[in-house]
C-alpha cells in the first residue's frame, strides 16, 4: 500500500525546495525555448527531460550521510543505495510518464485540453502505482 | 454593445454588399472585420472576445458565425495539434527517462561515483536515447 509521511517534510530544509523547483523551472523554461526555435516535436522530448532528478538524488545522498554520522559512521554504501532506490524509482515512475504522453497524444484533439490532461494524469497514476506494487511483488 | 448593434434597423443603411453599419463603429467592411478579429484571436481569447462583442452583427445574422467561428475554431485545433505533437514526442523522452534511471541506477549501486556526478554524467544518456529515438522514429 502507498502511503504519504507528512512528517517527512519537516525533515527537508528551505533550499533544497529551492533546488528543486529551480532545476524543474530551468528545464521547463529551455523545454519551452527549445520548442519556440526547433519545434513542437523536438521541444516534446523535453517534457520527459530528467530536471530534478539530479537534486533529488543528492539531496537524498546528503540525508542518509547525515542521519549516519549522528550514529558515527560513514555510510557510503548506505547513502549510495539510497540515492540508486530513488533512481529505481524514478524508473518505475517512467511508466506513468509514458502513460501520460500516450493517453495526452491520443486523446488531444477529440477532447478538451482539461479533460484530456485529466485522464492522463489519472492514468500516470494508476499505471505508477500497478507497476511500484508490480515491483514489489517480485 | 451587441443590443444596439441591431441589423434590421439599419438595413437601409447596408449599401455596400459585405458589410454592416453600426452606429458605434460606423460602417463595417466585411473583410476588414474579418481580418481584425483574425489578429486579435491571434494574440489573446479575451481580446478576441472583445472584438466580436463590439464588432460582430447580431446573433442571428449567419453571415457573422460564419466568419467569426472558423476563426476561432482553427486557433483551438492548432494549439491542441501543437499539444498533440509535444505529447507524441513526449514517449520517446519518457522511453529515454526509463533507460537513463535504469543506468543511474545500476550506477549507483555498483559504481563508486556520487550520486550528483552519476546523475548529472548519465544525462548524455538520455540525450544519446531520446534524440537517438527522435531521429530513428519521428524525423
Amino acid at each position: 500500500m502507498i502511503t504519504a509521511r507528512p512528517s517527512a517534510i519537516a525533515g527537508i530544509r528551505w533550499y533544497e525546495y529551492i533546488s528543486r523547483f529551480v532545476f524543474g523551472g530551468l528545464a521547463t523554461a529551455v523545454a519551452g525555448v527549445i520548442a519556440k526555435e526547433y519545434g513542437p516535436s523536438v521541444g516534446g522530448l523535453f517534457l520527459a527531460f530528467p530536471a530534478s532528478f539530479p537534486a533529488s538524488a543528492t539531496l537524498i545522498e546528503q540525508h542518509e550521510k547525515r542521519r549516519k554520522q549522528g550514529t558515527g559512521g560513514h555510510g557510503t554504501l548506505r547513502r549510495r543505495r539510497a540515492a540508486a532506490l530513488d533512481a529505481a524509482g524514478a524508473s518505475i515512475g517512467a511508466f506513468g510518464l509514458l502513460t501520460f504522453a500516450c493517453v495526452a497524444w491520443t486523446l488531444m484533439l477529440d477532447l478538451s485540453p482539461w479533460a484530456t490532461l485529466s485522464i492522463a494524469a489519472l492514468g500516470w497514476l494508476a499505471v505508477s502505482m500497478f507497476a511500484w506494487k508490480l515491483w514489489h511483488m517480485f | 454593445v451587441i443590443s444596439t448593434c441591431n441589423v434590421a434597423e439599419f438595413a437601409p443603411l447596408l449599401k455596400p454588399r459585405g458589410s454592416w453599419h453600426c452606429p458605434a463603429l460606423g460602417l463595417i467592411d466585411s473583410r476588414l472585420a474579418k481580418q481584425r478579429v483574425r489578429t486579435a484571436s491571434q494574440k489573446v481569447s479575451i481580446s478576441c472576445w472583445l472584438e466580436k462583442s463590439t464588432m460582430d452583427v447580431p446573433s442571428q445574422s449567419h453571415a457573422a458565425q460564419e466568419w467569426t467561428e472558423p476563426v476561432f475554431r482553427v486557433d483551438a485545433k492548432e494549439g491542441r495539434n501543437y499539444a498533440a505533437i509535444e505529447a507524441r514526442s513526449m514517449i520517446l523522452g519518457a522511453v529515454a527517462f526509463f533507460i537513463y534511471a535504469c543506468i543511474a541506477c545500476r550506477f549507483l549501486i555498483r559504481g563508486k561515483w556520487s550520486a550528483l556526478r552519476v546523475t548529472v554524467t548519465a544525462l548524455s544518456v538520455w540525450c544519446v536515447s531520446a534524440f537517438g529515438l527522435w531521429l530513428v522514429l519521428l524525423r
